[in-house]
């Protein structure tokens, strides 16, 4: 009688560990990778280009999606405890607002300005710039 | 829509300025929101809010993209824009303000009075807030608190001891003159 409790109270513990997992499967952040295919992949000015002619249009078409954007660095930011890659959008008064997944921090050593940058992240949206967030460094070539 | 919105926002607040040195902007101002209960707490934030400040009219404006909020986990970020904020119908919010009592010393404590814009919905907010001068432009915290309900924001009975009735926002803002931002 004693070994009957005994297994049942063990397969409640383990049921519980197994929805407790699931649970952190299922609600922790499932941030995109190195290896995640863009949905689109464009030039920065085009991109720009594309929202300043039609915002709700781009946003509809790019907002919240994993995209591939090639610009030149225009700079690197460190504000908020985060490395944010500016890049140019060659359209005045707009840049491209890229914050950097803490795992490419090492990369940005070897960046320098005008560098041609392909960066992947999650398109935001467009204030005076377009934001992408948790953005990955896909290629850097040096202009030079 | 929103593009048309922003612009006369800014333009409306900034016209007469547009190439003196009284305009000073905050590309990637930083806005977080936290909501305590005893279920859960929950902590947002926005690392990318766009802010001009105009210092001899003393007026100021922020815009944001709700979906650049960042939280903990997916299931929060997913209820706050897909249920509560409404992030397709409405993906920028807007404040626009006066900074009272500025006197243009190095640092003081101020009142910035304005209207909010969230989830299409305004209104009036007085956020406590300090004001620096930094070797480029002006540094600006603040903070404020924000009634969930007076935004028409819809939380499921299910939820509703999870979210607080009454959210705290802080705001920090390190603003550049805006035609160096440019270059």
């Amino acid at each position: 009688m004693a070994t009957k409790k005994h297994s049942y109270f063990f397969i409640s513990i383990l049921i519980l560990v197994i929805i407790l997992c699931s649970l952190d499967l299922i609600f922790s952040n499932k941030e995109i990778n190195s290896e995640t295919k863009p949905s689109v992949s464009i030039l920065s000015k085009e991109l720009m280009n594309q929202y300043i002619k039609d915002e709700k249009k781009a946003d509809s078409l790019y907002t919240d999606k994993v995209i591939e954007v090639t610009g030149t660095l225009k700079n690197i930011s460190f504000l908020n405890k985060k490395i944010t890659i500016i890049l140019n959008s060659y359209v005045e008064d707009t840049n491209f607002i890229c914050e950097l997944n803490d795992s490419e921090k090492n990369k940005i050593v070897n960046l320098d300005k005008d560098n041609t940058i392909t960066i992947k992240g999650i398109c935001k949206g467009f204030l005076k710039d377009i934001v992408l967030l948790n953005c990955y460094i896909d290629t850097i070539k040096n202009n030079e | 829509m929103n593009k048309l919105y922003i612009v006369l926002l800014f333009s409306t607040v900034f016209v007469s300025n547009i190439n003196g040195q009284n305009e000073f902007i905050a590309r990637q101002g930083q806005i977080s929101f936290f909501s305590y209960t005893s279920v859960e707490n929950i902590e947002a934030k926005n690392n990318q809010v766009l802010s001009i400040i105009d210092i001899e009219k003393r007026e100021i404006a922020i815009s944001m993209l709700m979906r650049a909020f960042s939280f903990k986990k997916d299931l929060m970020y997913e209820h706050f824009n897909e249920s509560y904020v409404e992030s397709d119908i409405y993906p920028k919010s807007t404040f626009k303000g006066k900074i009272e009592d500025f006197k243009l010393v190095d640092s003081q404590t101020i009142i910035i009075r304005g209207i909010i814009t969230i989830h299409g919905i305004s209104k009036e907010v007085e956020i406590k807030s300090t004001i620096k001068k930094t070797k480029k432009g002006y540094l600006i915290n603040g903070d404020f608190n924000l009634v969930v309900k007076d935004f028409k924001i819809k939380i499921p009975s299910i939820l509703s001891k999870n979210i607080a009735k009454v959210v705290s926002v802080k705001i920090n803002f390190q603003y550049i003159p805006y035609e160096e931002s440019k270059n």
